[in-house]
C-alpha cells in the first residue's frame, strides 16, 4: 500500500492532470461522434 | 472497516469521482436540455410550417440517441467506482435513497424508449405530427425527471437533512432540494442552447451552398435565443440556491464565497460577462440583417451593450486581492470570511452589498431589454446566410465558455464539502460522514445513522 501511495502526485498536479483528462474525454467523445456522424443528415 | 482498500495511483481516489462525473454531466446536462429544445422545435415548426424547425428537431432526436450512451456508460462507471471506493458512503445513500435510485433507473428506461421511438417514427408519423410531438417532449420530461431524482442525493450530500431515514419526505425535502432543481432546470437550456448556437457556428464557417449557410445561420440565432434567455434567470436561480446553502451549511458557503475557493465565483463572473456581452453583441449584429431597418432598435441594444459590459465588468471586481491561494496567486490583505453584508472589504467595489447586487440584477434586466429588442426584430425576419464570421467565432467563445461555467459551478458544489474538516479532509455528506476515513460524527447525521460494523 505505501508503493501505492508514492505515486501520487501532489495535489496540484492531480487537480490540473483531472482536468486535462475530463477536457480529453469528453472533447474526444464529441470528436469520435462528429467523426461517426460525417456526411450524414444534420 | 471497510469493504474494500483499493488505493487509485497517480491522481487518488478523490479525482477518479470528477473525472468520471463531470464528462457525463456535460454530456447528461446537454442531453436534457437538446431533447427539450428539440422537441419544442418540432412543436414550433407544427405551429409556424417552417421547415427548418422540423429539420433542427430531428438533428436534436439523433444527437440525444448518439450521447445517451455514452453519457450513460460513463454514470455507469461513475457508480462503480463510489461503489468501491466509497463502500460506506454508498452504502449509507442506499440506506435512505433506494426509491429514489430505483426510480431513477426506470426514468432512464422511459426517457431512452421515448427518444428512440420519437427518432425512428419520423418519417412513420410525418402525417400525425401531433401524436409524434409528444414522443419527444415525454422523453424529455423522463430527463427531466431523472435530473429532479439525482437531485435529491445531490442537494442531500451539501445539506443533509437530519430526518431518519426511514422519513422519506424529510429527507427528500432537504434545504437546498427545490433551489438546486430550478437552478439546474434553467442551467439545462441555457446550456444546450449556448453550445447548439456553437455548434451552428462552426458548422456556418464550413459549409458553402447558401441554403446551408441560411439553416445554420438560423440556428445559431436559435440556440442563442435559448442560451441567453435562460442565462438570464440564473443570477436570480443562483442567488436563492447560495441563500439556501448560506442556511443550511454557513461553513460550506464562507468556503466558497470568501475562503479560500471564492476564486470560482469571481471566475464565474467573468463567464458571465463573457456569456452575457457576447450574447448581446450577437444580438447587435444580427440587427443589421433585419427585413425592416430598425435604426432604432439598434441603438437601443448598442446602449444595452455598453450596460451590460459595465455591469458585468462590475461582477468581476474581487473583494480583496486573496485570488487563488491555491497557486500563491495573493495580494495584500484578506477579507474576513465572516463579515457581515454592510461591512466593507479591502476593494470596496468587490463588495456583494450593493456592488454585486446592482452588477446581477443590472446584467439580468439589461439582458432581458436586449433580448426583447432581438426578438422583436427576429419577428419581423432576418436575412439568413449573411452573419460574419466574427460574429460566429463569438458564437464559438460563448459555447466554450459555457463548457467552463458548468464546471466551475459543478466543481463549486462538491468542494463545498471541503469545508469545516480540517485542512485535509472534507465530508462526503456535509457534517454527517468525513471524507478521508468514511466516519460518521452524528451532527448533521439523521438520528440513527446506520454505521458500518
Amino acid at each position: 500500500m505505501g508503493s501505492w501511495e508514492l505515486a501520487l502526485l501532489p495535489p496540484l498536479l492531480r487537480f490540473f492532470l483531472t482536468l486535462f483528462l475530463i477536457l480529453i474525454i469528453t472533447g474526444g467523445t464529441v470528436l469520435l461522434l462528429y467523426w461517426i456522424g460525417w456526411g450524414e443528415e444534420e | 472497516m471497510p469493504v474494500g482498500d483499493v488505493q487509485i495511483p497517480v491522481i487518488g481516489n478523490d479525482m477518479v469521482i470528477p473525472l468520471l462525473v463531470v464528462p457525463h454531466i456535460l454530456i447528461a446536462a446537454f442531453v436534457i436540455g437538446i431533447n427539450l429544445i428539440g422537441a419544442f422545435s418540432e412543436l414550433t415548426g407544427v405551429i409556424t410550417k417552417k421547415a427548418h424547425y422540423d429539420r433542427f428537431a430531428r438533428a436534436s432526436a439523433r444527437f440525444t440517441l448518439l450521447l445517451f450512451a455514452v453519457g450513460s456508460a460513463l454514470a455507469f462507471t461513475f457508480l462503480l467506482s463510489l461503489i468501491t471506493l466509497y463502500p460506506i458512503f454508498f452504502s449509507q445513500l442506499m440506506n435512505i435513497f433506494f426509491w429514489v435510485f430505483l426510480a431513477e433507473a426506470f426514468m432512464f428506461v422511459g426517457e431512452v424508449i421515448m427518444v428512440y421511438a420519437w427518432y425512428h417514427s419520423w418519417d412513420r408519423m410525418a402525417y400525425r405530427k401531433n401524436l409524434h410531438v409528444v414522443f419527444g417532449l415525454v422523453g424529455g420530461l423522463f430527463g427531466l425527471t431523472q435530473m429532479i431524482f439525482i437531485d435529491v442525493v445531490a442537494s442531500y450530500m451539501l445539506t443533509p437533512s437530519t430526518a431518519q431515514a426511514t422519513n422519506v419526505g424529510w429527507t427528500f425535502f432537504n434545504p437546498t432540494y427545490i433551489t438546486l432543481n430550478l437552478h439546474r432546470f434553467v442551467g439545462n437550456f441555457s446550456y444546450a442552447g449556448f453550445l447548439i448556437a456553437g455548434w451552428a457556428a462552426w458548422r456556418y464557417l464550413r459549409v458553402t451552398r447558401e441554403e446551408e449557410r441560411e439553416y445554420y445561420d438560423w440556428m445559431g440565432h436559435w440556440g442563442i435565443v435559448w442560451g441567453f434567455g435562460f442565462l438570464l434567470l440564473q443570477p436570480f436561480m443562483g442567488y436563492g440556491y447560495m441563500t439556501e446553502i448560506k442556511a443550511a451549511s454557513p461553513g460550506a458557503f464562507e468556503y466558497l464565497m470568501l475562503g479560500p475557493k471564492s476564486w470560482l465565483f469571481n471566475l464565474l463572473t467573468i463567464e458571465i460577462l463573457v456569456m452575457a456581452a457576447g450574447s448581446v453583441l450577437y444580438c447587435l449584429h444580427k440587427l443589421n440583417f433585419a427585413v425592416k431597418p430598425m435604426p432604432r432598435l439598434r441603438k437601443a441594444t448598442m446602449g444595452a451593450l455598453g450596460l451590460t459590459t459595465l455591469f458585468g465588468l462590475l461582477n468581476t471586481i474581487p473583494a480583496d486581492g486573496y485570488l487563488v491561494p491555491q497557486i500563491g496567486l495573493v495580494f495584500g490583505e484578506r477579507v474576513d470570511p465572516n463579515i457581515s453584508l454592510a461591512a466593507r472589504p479591502p476593494i470596496s467595489l468587490g463588495a456583494m452589498y450593493p456592488w454585486k447586487y446592482i452588477g446581477l440584477i443590472g446584467i439580468a434586466l439589461v439582458g432581458v431589454f436586449a433580448l426583447s429588442l432581438y426578438l422583436k426584430a427576429a419577428a419581423t425576419g432576418f436575412h439568413w446566410g449573411r452573419a460574419s464570421r466574427w460574429s460566429q467565432y463569438l458564437l464559438i467563445t460563448t459555447a466554450v465558455t459555457v463548457v467552463f461555467t458548468m464546471m466551475t459551478m459543478g466543481y463549486a458544489r462538491e468542494t463545498a464539502r471541503r469545508a469545516g474538516n480540517g485542512k485535509d479532509d472534507g465530508w462526503l455528506i456535509y457534517s454527517c460522514l468525513t471524507l478521508q476515513e468514511q466516519k460518521f460524527v452524528g451532527k448533521g447525521c439523521p438520528e440513527q445513522p446506520r454505521e458500518t460494523p
